[in-house]
């Protein structure tokens, strides 16, 4: 269940985002379980549809759900094997990575680095 | 219309005049309590102003429902100088279908406007009409309406071999099949209406008690293309065995009437052995609120 308050000094992305990720790590929302629209989500909680628009974008960039156009948002982290614990990881990488104020492609830049000489030069 | 139509053609029609009416005082008690008990939910009184004038509406709305309906299919009867069980089953069908789109017009109201400093809550997961109606029902419904689509011209070919060609029951036969349609269209279109309003809830118990009004309306919207589906499947086939005979030498007609009349019946049976031990009315609760479902279970057995 989401629950938004509008009192909370936490805006409502945030408590959006974090909730959603807590259901798909916690297995409440299993891989492959569907999303609400936008719409519907922005209109049953009382949010701006952009506000949940950002919200899924993150969370799609982050790779824990995907868009596939008309057939809607899914969710596409599993808490299985391995490939989960590595997403898992993904996940907390990109979020020390926006806390630190780094791009995403430096990120990636790095994480290519990482992983040896086919990885694309740090600028 | 024979007497025995014309008698439950006057109980449905009471009926639905008097829990239209009887929505005030001890009737709004009463249909509250009535509708907590099979949605399998408590109502705290916090909730009560929120729910109960929902569930008011929607008792009017199927009662004014069902009373069209039932008038639309007895006029229908009449002028197709119907008789026996078709006219019974048009006049059932009429019912239930009108109560249905009651029912569904009560449930996609406007939702109510949540404050501005009020809590909201929401599913994070997308829900369909499989989580509403158990398969039984959304399954169910499609199969016996397709089968009687499917039984129909074998029921007109039938007719014509038997020299009945364009008997008045014949033709009330044409209406049911029609009409089984028509339902299955109207819930199709209904359920989608149903799950395209909005649910904002000021708490999760809220949410539940929305679900259960929408479960109570997809229900009523989809009985009425089930039981028709189903009882002209089981006309049809009634008509092959009358016009057959059951003579030896059985013609191929007689096998198919037999065929389908038990398979119908078998249909049924099992359809209403099901419904009692799997409780349809509680499958929204054991698909979107399974926690409840268990301390539910848990109170009726700790009883």
């Amino acid at each position: 269940m989401i629950e938004i308050d509008p009192g909370s000094p936490t805006p409502p992305f945030e408590q959006l985002r974090v909730q959603l990720l807590a259901q798909i790590h916690g297995g409440e929302l299993a891989s492959g379980a569907r999303l609400p629209t936008v719409r519907r989500l922005a209109d049953d909680l009382g949010l701006a549809p952009n506000t949940v628009a950002r919200c899924y974008r993150e969370l799609e960039q982050a790779g824990v759900i995907e868009t596939h156009g008309r057939n809607g948002t899914i969710v596409a982290w599993s808490s299985d094997g391995s490939e989960a614990e590595l997403q898992r990881a993904a996940v907390a990488l990109v979020e020390r990575a926006r806390a630190l104020g780094i791009t995403p492609e430096r990120a990636r830049a790095i994480i290519g680095a990482a992983f040896g000489a086919d990885a694309p030069a740090a600028p | 219309m024979t007497f025995f139509t014309t008698a439950i053609a006057v109980v449905l029609g009471a009926f639905a005049l008097v829990a239209g009416l009887w929505t005030w005082g001890r009737g709004r008690r009463f249909w509250t309590r009535s509708f907590a008990r099979s949605a399998g939910l408590a109502l705290p009184d916090a909730l009560a102003p929120l729910i109960v004038p929902r569930i008011m509406r929607t008792v009017r709305a199927s009662a004014l429902g069902g009373a069209v309906g039932e008038a639309l299919a007895i006029g229908g009867a009449l002028l197709l100088a119907g008789s026996g069980l078709p006219a019974i089953a048009l006049v059932l069908g009429g019912f239930l279908s009108g109560a249905g789109v009651g029912a569904a017009i009560a449930a996609v109201g406007t939702p109510r406007p949540l404050g501005a400093e009020e809590r909201r809550y929401a599913r994070g997961a997308a829900v369909t009409v499989r989580d509403y109606l158990s398969p039984l029902e959304l399954v169910g419904a499609r199969v016996v309406v397709v089968l009687a689509v499917l039984a129909w011209p074998a029921g007109v070919f039938a007719d014509i071999a038997g020299m009945r060609s364009g008997s008045a029951s014949s033709v009330v036969v044409g209406l049911l099949v029609l009409l089984s349609v028509l339902a299955l269209v109207l819930f199709e279109v209904g359920a989608r209406r149903v799950l395209g309003r909005g649910q904002p809830a000021g708490s999760e118990t809220e949410l539940a008690w929305d679900d259960a009004l929408r479960a109570s309306a997809l229900r009523s919207l989809v009985t009425a293309p089930l039981c028709l589906g189903l009882w002209t499947t089981i006309l049809i086939g009634g008509r092959f065995l009358d016009i057959t005979g059951d003579q030896p030498p059985r013609s191929p007609g007689w096998w198919v009437g037999e065929v389908l009349t038990l398979a119908s019946l078998v249909a049924l049976v099992a359809v209403l052995v099901i419904a009692l031990i799997s409780r349809p009315q509680h499958h929204y609760l054991r698909r979107l609120w399974p926690a409840v479902e268990q301390q539910r279970r848990a109170g009726r057995a700790a009883r």
